[in-house]
């Protein structure tokens, strides 16, 4: 049977089809979402295939696509009400640039939508509002746009635009609605080349523009709530026009299935219709060769896909079942009493069907074939809901995502050559969207990371002056290796080897302690910092009962202290001289860091980049000094051991000289070190912690010792790498001394 | 000879009114026994637009609720039921007044019978009670609990008060009887019979399983055929399907003419209260003071109660009506001083 | 003489005594399983109209049909909580009908009109189709017919409209016939959720 023949246009695209093809825009380059891979794995080891790099994104359903190997989508962010379209690399995730604009978007099941369309010069996107883009695929320049509402009076339909751009070699084709049912624009100025006019002003909706050669004509083929139609490919006059109603919304597109016969469905209860489209002279006929009712079958959201002269789509019914159609549309197999996809999005490839379950998140390995379903593999990669939006693969990666995160995984049966050298590993919860600056990627090769031993406590619980009577909250450790100490109202300083050598008196009680590059002492207290030079004698007081609530730790950052918030939730940016600078983790609309624990740690690390505790989205955020959150680690896991459990973990943290994060974690009490890929490295167990053990402020030194407060026994134990021990241990050490790693 | 019959009325010791309001506290004390269903209704709600984003100030109504029917509803009606059994008690037994009684039969038939439309009544609270002792994930109220047993309490002590003023399918049926028929022995026994088999087939329909949709298709699903066949709800109502009207209609007419015909044999609950009855402390005694085996008061009653000249405690309804009859009861009225003398026969 | 009547007047104690005996162990034997507050309630998990994959079928009007009273003790309710404030509601609007010149239907799904539609928030007047609306069913009006639940239901909406036994028009029937036709054992006698509890 005669293949319908896209592929004339594809032009560009097919130069490259033989082992690295791309995806260069919606439903893959050829516009049928089938991607000529070939070598893709037909099982998928027990966790599933291998993650690369998951990145966080705005809620909505805006597919990818794929150029080499760059990977373009679109996103929000709703704190800062801006639209982007980023570019990050296809192998590590890391972000190249990020084309930005102000636009005040309200989610509306979700906000982001449409898949870019790009080439080797430029991307093309479609905001939500129906602003359509062309940005320089390099830089990420805007170069021109053109507003369907502006400048074509269409109106945004409602839950935002869906459309996706279709490109040719010389021109980008848009169905905008309002003025013009479909424009053709020059991809270099947007100067239009023609336009189809909407005397009927039929209103834009979600489809997006299909090419087809219908009748010998290479047409253009759209959907509105009025019908199907086509236009002809160089002069946008209207060649054809079914009338049949859909419903509220049409978010599939039309296939085209032979030289004749197109193909339609929609949801909400609109049912599917195969129409023939034929040509006698100049004039087009259409015929209806089936319509099936709402009642019988329809695809929701997606366009199925033609393989071997049956369509394959998810239906409506039971949840969603994967369902092979014949071309007469009968039902030949479904995914009955095998799994449900909701509205999850599907992608051929190498004849293996790819198939996200939208509720679960959970992505499906099938056989392509015409006779039966039959799962190969199936992983559990995504957390969760509305995984709906379409998938990418090319260069045998797979790039998909849910409602808030977007991941790209290895499909391939040998890792695709990239720019990494080490084997992909999965690695937990870990972002590693950076400025190109900033170090990322995998970690460098090192030894092995020895245990820790406890090798002394210092002060304890008592009276006594080298004592803690009711608390011990902050600890931090100079250059000389002097341990400070703030705990009660009074800041204590211990010798290395843990004698007392002076101690003064606080106004307040103390919750943290840091000694700044110049040797001021900082002490943060509830609504005031006091500081201190290195004798103890009160330099000033820094007091902002307005802005500062409880400060639980202070860093320092070039020539400016931050100031960890516990009660504002964020960290508060001060010059030298005690004058608010801005807030860095505060955004506008109140998410950021939650902190169930009451307690916000942070420190900075030798590149300025400051660190947080959020801990109770059970992770450790990276931020520039400007307040950019640059990524994390850590994830809340149950039963990994590299994730955090509880409510709120980790608590702590500090970062040893070998850029090493070592938190500590409450219930069972804990230290654990991870770098900072987020591969954990070594456990400090709970033996070496009273049990009811919480928030345990943590230093390091500069020859590798970790010092953990322990706020029960009101002491501060001191761990060594095994090699480096320091010392016998004291002889009134508690009685668990055999600590572990 | 000692005067009065084998039963006479005296006052009852104490111990037996706090025995009966012990048994009252046990039947509606005891802590609540919350079943733990919980329904798993959850649906993404992340997809709900917040109030932040709408803007403008706006707060998110809360859903309509409507609490369930307050307690103290249930909980009148059992002081009510309480009440109303111990009023004719003392109605019967004590002031021997017909007119009392009627009047207490009319005020239960308001209450009972036209504001709460006969439901939940004694009688189908037989079903309840079947179902929740058979069925582990039925539940039964506290308030049917007591409404069951309250009247089988009193029958064991004093007979089936409930019939005579309380109950209001017996009350409908009371008022509008004019000219009783006595229905033949050789009729009345196998209609009696009548009730037993209604009883049981209710009980066993109520233990049947309960539908569980339409996965399952067991023969006989649980069906509560007291309530589905009772003759007067509709009335009370003033709705109902139209084949209960007409039955129920049709029975009012025979109840014209034939002394309580639902009650005498058709009733489940009579089959309870005439055994329970049987060996009741107190009882209805024709005679106020000697019993005098006139025979007057053979046609008296129309429900056929009347054996050998006394109040068979298995049958009578406690509808008062046999007092009026009785010599003695006329020379009580006229000589209002109890008679202390002893006849010479 | 006396001595029989003793004896009998014995025998009638203990007979009592045992009748009583046995209706106290009854009772006692029915408190275990006895809940104060049991009503007649929709199970939202089995409701056909609530139901998840149950698609291309008409609503389940039983509610609304079955219950004794002329206007049924059941009412439909949007939980606005969870309603996604869409501009084309599709349990407000029939969507198969035609489309009027705003993009929106031009009926309305609700046999007895009782759903109420009114915008809320903020009013973008350059994008009228994303605005949010509240809907808001009229319980005088409603009669329980589900239609507007089973539109409601995923995927075209969030599951937010609901049916509920409203209990102070509900008789309580000891035999609910709704409970009886519902072919899906949906409407039971339940205690109520610990959430109606906590009120």
């Amino acid at each position: 049977m005669r293949r319908w023949l896209l592929t004339i246009w594809a032009g560009a695209v097919l130069a490259s089809t033989a082992a690295a093809e791309n995806w260069p825009q919606f439903r893959g380059p050829r516009r049928d979402n089938i991607a000529r891979a070939t070598g893709l794995l037909r099982q998928w080891p027990p966790d599933g295939p291998p993650v690369r790099w998951s990145l966080d994104v705005c809620q909505g359903y805006a597919g990818v696509a794929i150029h080499g190997d760059r990977v373009y989508f679109n996103d929000y962010s709703q704190d800062d009400n801006e639209w982007y379209v980023r570019c990050v690399t296809l192998d590590e995730g890391r972000e190249v640039w990020r084309y930005r604009t102000t636009q005040r978007i309200r989610p509306n099941h979700g906000i982001t939508r449409a898949v870019p369309a790009v080439d080797d010069k430029y991307v093309f996107s479609l905001d939500p509002k129906c602003v359509f883009y062309c940005l320089d695929a390099q830089t990420g320049q805007e170069l021109w746009r053109k507003s369907f509402v502006h400048d074509y009076g269409a109106q945004i339909p409602p839950w935002y635009n869906g459309q996706c751009p279709l490109i040719e070699p010389d021109r980008v084709i848009l169905a905008p609605g309002g003025d013009a049912l479909m424009v053709a624009l020059r991809k270099d100025t947007g100067d239009e080349i023609w336009r189809t006019p909407n005397p009927e002003k039929w209103p834009l909706s979600h489809s997006s523009v299909m090419p087809a050669e219908l009748a010998g004509v290479k047409q253009y083929l759209w959907c509105t709530l009025f019908g199907p139609l086509g236009v002809a490919a160089d002069d946008g006059r209207l060649l054809w026009f079914h009338p049949r109603k859909f419903n509220v919304a049409v978010a599939p597109s039309p296939l085209p299935i032979d030289g004749e016969r197109v193909f339609m469905t929609a949801g909400y209860d609109a049912g599917s219709i195969m129409l023939r489209v034929s040509r006698t002279d100049d004039q087009f006929t259409t015929e209806t060769v089936f319509d099936l009712g709402g009642e019988e079958w329809n695809s929701e959201v997606h366009t199925p896909i033609l393989y071997q002269d049956h369509m394959f789509a998810v239906g409506k019914k039971r949840r969603g079942l994967f369902t092979c159609l014949d071309l007469s549309g009968r039902e030949v197999w479904t995914s009955q009493n095998h799994a449900s996809f909701e509205l999850g999005s599907f992608l051929l490839a190498d004849d293996l069907f790819f198939i996200l379950e939208g509720k679960t998140g959970v992505l499906r390995l099938l056989e392509a074939n015409t006779s039966e379903y039959r799962e190969l593999a199936s992983a559990k990669l995504l957390p969760g809901h509305d995984a709906w939006a379409p998938m990418a693969l090319s260069n045998g990666k797979l790039v998909l995502r849910d409602m808030t995160r977007m991941i790209c995984i290895d499909v391939a049966a040998a890792p695709a050559a990239a720019a990494s050298a080490a084997a992909a590993t999965r690695v937990a919860g870990v972002s590693f969207v950076a400025p190109p600056d900033h170090r990322a990627g995998e970690p460098p090769a090192r030894p092995a990371t020895p245990p820790y031993r406890l090798v002394r406590t210092i002060a304890g619980q008592g009276s006594g002056p080298a004592q803690f009577a009711e608390a011990l909250r902050g600890i931090a450790v100079d250059s000389a290796g002097r341990i400070h100490t703030v705990g009660d109202s009074a800041v204590k300083v211990f010798s290395p080897a843990g004698e007392l050598l002076h101690s003064w008196n606080t106004a307040r009680p103390g919750h943290c302690i840091a000694i700044a590059p110049d040797g001021t002492i900082y002490v943060g207290q509830a609504e005031q910092v006091e500081r201190f030079d290195a004798c103890g004698n009160l330099r000033d007081t820094w007091r902002d009962p307005q802005r500062l609530g409880l400060i639980t730790a202070i860093g320092f950052a070039g020539d400016e202290v931050l100031l960890a918030d516990a009660r504002a939730r964020c960290v508060h940016r001060y010059d030298q001289k005690g004058e608010f600078q801005g807030d860095i983790g505060r955004p506008a609309r109140g998410r950021g860091l939650q902190l169930p624990s009451g307690v916000l740690d942070l420190t900075v690390d030798n590149e300025n980049v400051i660190h947080v505790t959020n801990s109770g989205r059970h992770r450790v955020e990276r931020y520039t000094t400007a307040g950019e959150l640059l990524g994390h680690i850590g994830r809340f896991d149950g039963r990994d051991p590299a994730g955090f459990t509880g409510c709120c973990n980790p608590t702590n943290l500090a970062i040893t000289g070998a850029g090493d994060i070592a938190v500590t974690v409450k219930a069972p009490p804990g230290v654990k070190l991870y770098n900072t890929a987020g591969q954990l490295l070594t456990v400090i167990g709970p033996d070496s912690f009273d049990p009811a053990c919480k928030n345990m402020s943590i230093a390091t030194d500069n020859q590798g010792h970790l010092y953990v407060v322990d706020t029960v026994r009101l002491h501060i134990c001191v761990f060594a790498p095994e090699p480096a021990a320091l010392g016998p241990p004291v002889a009134d050490a508690p009685t668990n001394q055999g600590v572990q790693p | 000879m000692k005067p009065g019959g084998p039963l006479t009325t005296s006052p009852s010791p104490r111990r037996h009114r706090t025995t009966l309001a012990a048994l009252l506290l046990l039947t509606l004390g005891g802590t609540p026994l919350l079943a733990q269903h919980q329904y798993d209704y959850h649906r993404p709600v992340e997809a709900a637009p917040s109030e932040a984003d709408i803007g403008e100030g706006y707060v998110t109504p809360v859903v309509q609720y409507h609490p369930p029917r307050p307690q103290w509803h249930a909980a009148l009606d059992v002081g009510l039921l309480a009440a109303a059994l111990l009023i004719g008690v003392w109605l019967v037994l004590k002031r021997r007044s017909r007119a009392g009684l009627l009047a207490l039969a009319g005020a239960c038939l308001i209450y009972f019978g036209f504001y709460r439309q006969g439901c939940i009544c004694p009688i189908g609270a037989i079903q309840n009670v079947a179902a929740a002792l058979t069925d582990p994930d039925a539940l039964i109220s506290y308030y049917v609990i007591a409404i069951f047993l309250l009247p089988l309490i009193m029958a064991v002590l004093f007979g089936r008060v409930f019939c005579g003023g309380v109950c209001p399918l017996g009350a409908i049926q009371e008022l509008v009887l004019l000219k009783p028929l006595r229905v033949p022995n050789w009729l009345d026994r196998p209609l009696r019979a009548v009730k037993w088999l209604y009883l049981l087939l209710a009980i066993w329909l109520a233990t049947r399983s309960a539908a569980t949709g339409a996965d399952s298709d067991p023969t006989f699903t649980r069906d509560f055929i007291i309530c589905r066949f009772d003759p007067f709800v509709p009335f009370f109502r003033f709705a109902g399907p139209t084949y209960m009207l007409l039955i129920g209609g049709g029975l009012l007419i025979l109840a014209l003419f034939v002394g309580r015909p639902y009650c005498r044999y058709l009733c489940p609950y009579g089959v309870l209260l005439s055994l329970l009855s049987r060996f009741s402390w107190r009882s209805v005694n024709i005679t106020p003071d000697k019993e005098l085996d006139c025979g007057l008061c053979a046609d008296a009653c129309p429900y056929g109660a009347i054996k050998n000249l006394r109040a068979e405690r298995s049958t009578c309804l406690y509808c008062a009506r046999c007092f009026n009859y009785c010599p003695r009861h006329r020379v009580r009225d006229r000589d209002p001083q109890p008679s202390t003398t002893t006849p010479s026969d | 003489m006396n001595e029989p009547q003793t004896r009998r007047e014995l025998l009638g104690h203990a007979v009592r005594g045992t009748a009583l005996l046995g209706l106290g162990g009854l009772g006692a034997l029915l408190l275990r399983r006895a809940d104060a507050e049991g009503a007649w309630r929709i199970n939202c998990d089995l409701c056909i109209n609530s139901r998840l994959g149950a698609v291309g079928i008409e609503a389940c009007e039983l509610c609304a049909s079955q219950c004794v009273l002329p206007l049924s003790a059941v009412r439909a309710v949007n939980d606005h909580a969870r309603c996604g404030r869409c501009y084309i509601c599709p349990a407000y609007f029939d969507v198969k009908s035609a489309i009027d010149e705003r993009g929106l239907p031009s009926l309305k799904l609700c046999p007895r009109d009782a759903i109420e539609r009114k915008p809320i928030g903020w009013i973008d007047p350059d994008d009228p189709a994303n605005n949010y609306y509240e809907y808001t069913i009229d319980e005088e009006r409603c009669n329980g017919c589900g239609k507007c639940v089973l539109a409601c239901k995923e995927p075209a909406g969030l599951s937010s409209i609901r049916l509920e036994v409203r209990h102070s028009l509900c008789l309580d029937c000891n035999r609910c016939a709704i409970a009886l036709a519902c072919p899906h054992a949906a409407y039971l006698r339940e205690p109520p959720r610990p959430s109606e509890a906590a009120r």
